[in-house]
């Protein structure tokens, strides 16, 4: 009878500790890689803002009263602001990277390795010019500093991932396509047992011109995606266009599911 | 008074009661103590604080067999889940009762579900790839 109540507490402790720890492992699991590079993502762009404020307010203090001691502040503030910066587009980099890891790029693999690498390559700057900041000593060295990173995003790393973000659409539109190709035949052989003569002839006919048609269309819209894609650097107005050509693709796709249904509810 | 269950005769009794202190009213048997609660008086508790560590060690290794097994249980289970993702709803009617080996029908349907699967993915992540507004203008008067 002594030994009950400890016994009680025991039982419960341990249940509860047991129930933690499965919880914690089935949620470490759940949580995908790209859904942490996202939060990663969101995370690094909040400390940006924040240390954008401190930057503009320590600068602001600084053109008014002229002071070192104001000039230190914005000097250290500015300077976390562009170590930051470089911070948050590693991270975006990463994003970018971990997008490209949750598709299935069949065969067009190939690619994938020219975008991890163009994207590993462009991490390994950011990482060399948050070393360079450190060296930077004055507060009148860091507008040049910030300037050139500045360029380098603009021209360098904002077209990159927009031509990485045009190719993950355009391999997910041809991925999608040669699908189409592979289930259409395997429907064809499968619903040639479920029809008999004639009857399965014209049926056929028919449907594969459907099918044919909508090949057509898909990858007419893919080659405009590329055609647009392979124009020097993709700018925005590209990306635009690129995206909208995919996704006149995925519209048109979409209509060979009416027709495989149709085969696959032969009886 | 005389008691029939004990084995001493009754003058046997009488004997045994000392002048001057009341006697029981029959004779007490008392149990023979343990020889090793004479010996070490300690021991007895000793006993009991063992027995209750054995529990406690007990308990911890079902414990922890329990979390082995859970554990392992999660991580197959959620292997099995990625392996075999459930198929979206199309609009045809899976053949019920589900059957044990892939029958042509639920292969047919299974290629449409990922046909459907890899046509939905085109485009959606690109609203994760947003890029980060930021301004690095550092305006010194």
């Amino acid at each position: 009878m002594r030994l009950k109540l400890p016994k009680l507490f025991l039982i419960i402790f341990l249940f509860t500790g047991l129930w933690s720890l499965v919880t914690i492992n089935l949620h470490a699991q759940t949580t995908s890689a790209l859904q942490k590079a996202s939060d990663d993502y969101a995370f690094q762009y909040s400390k940006y803002v924040e240390a954008d404020n401190s930057s503009q307010n320590a600068l602001a203090i600084y053109n008014s009263f002229k002071t070192t001691t104001a000039k230190e502040d914005a000097f250290q503030k500015t300077q976390a602001k562009i170590s930051q910066t470089d911070t948050l587009y590693i991270a975006y980099l990463r994003l970018t990277n971990e997008v490209g890891n949750n598709f299935d790029w069949q065969n067009q693999i190939g690619q994938k390795a020219n975008v991890t690498k163009s994207l590993s390559d462009e991490m390994t700057f950011f990482q060399n010019n948050q070393q360079g900041l450190n060296g930077i000593q004055t507060l009148e060295q860091l507008p040049d500093f910030a300037k050139n990173l500045s360029d380098h995003i603009k021209n360098i790393t904002n077209p990159l991932i927009s031509k990485t973000q045009a190719t993950y659409s355009i391999t997910q539109a041809q991925v999608a396509l040669d699908n189409l190709q592979t289930t259409a035949n395997d429907l064809q052989v499968y619903a040639t047992q479920k029809l008999q003569g004639t009857e399965s002839a014209t049926f056929f006919a028919n449907w594969n011109s459907e099918i044919a048609a909508i090949i057509k269309n898909a990858q007419t819209q893919i080659d405009l995606a590329k055609q647009q894609a392979n124009t020097n650097g993709v700018a925005d107005s590209n990306l635009i266009n690129i995206t909208q050509n995919t996704k006149n693709t995925q519209d048109i796709l979409n209509k060979a599911i009416p027709l495989f249904n149709e085969v696959a509810n032969l009886k | 008074m005389i008691d029939e269950n004990s084995t001493n005769l009754p003058h046997q009794q009488e004997k045994n009661t000392t002048p001057g202190i009341q006697s029981a009213p029959f004779p007490v048997k008392q149990p023979a103590p343990d020889i090793n609660d004479l010996l070490n008086p300690n021991q007895k508790s000793k006993t009991e604080f063992s027995k209750f560590k054995f529990k406690v060690i007990t308990i911890f290794i079902l414990f922890f067999v329990m979390l082995g097994i859970f554990v392992s249980l999660s991580i197959v289970s959620q292997k099995t889940a990625t392996q075999n993702p459930p198929p979206l709803p199309v609009d045809i009617q899976s053949p019920s009762p589900a059957p044990q080996e892939a029958s042509p029908e639920s292969k047919i349907i299974q290629e449409i579900n990922k046909f459907k699967n890899l046509t939905d993915a085109i485009n959606s992540n690109s609203d994760k790839l947003t890029p980060p507004k930021i301004d690095l203008t550092i305006t010194l008067k």
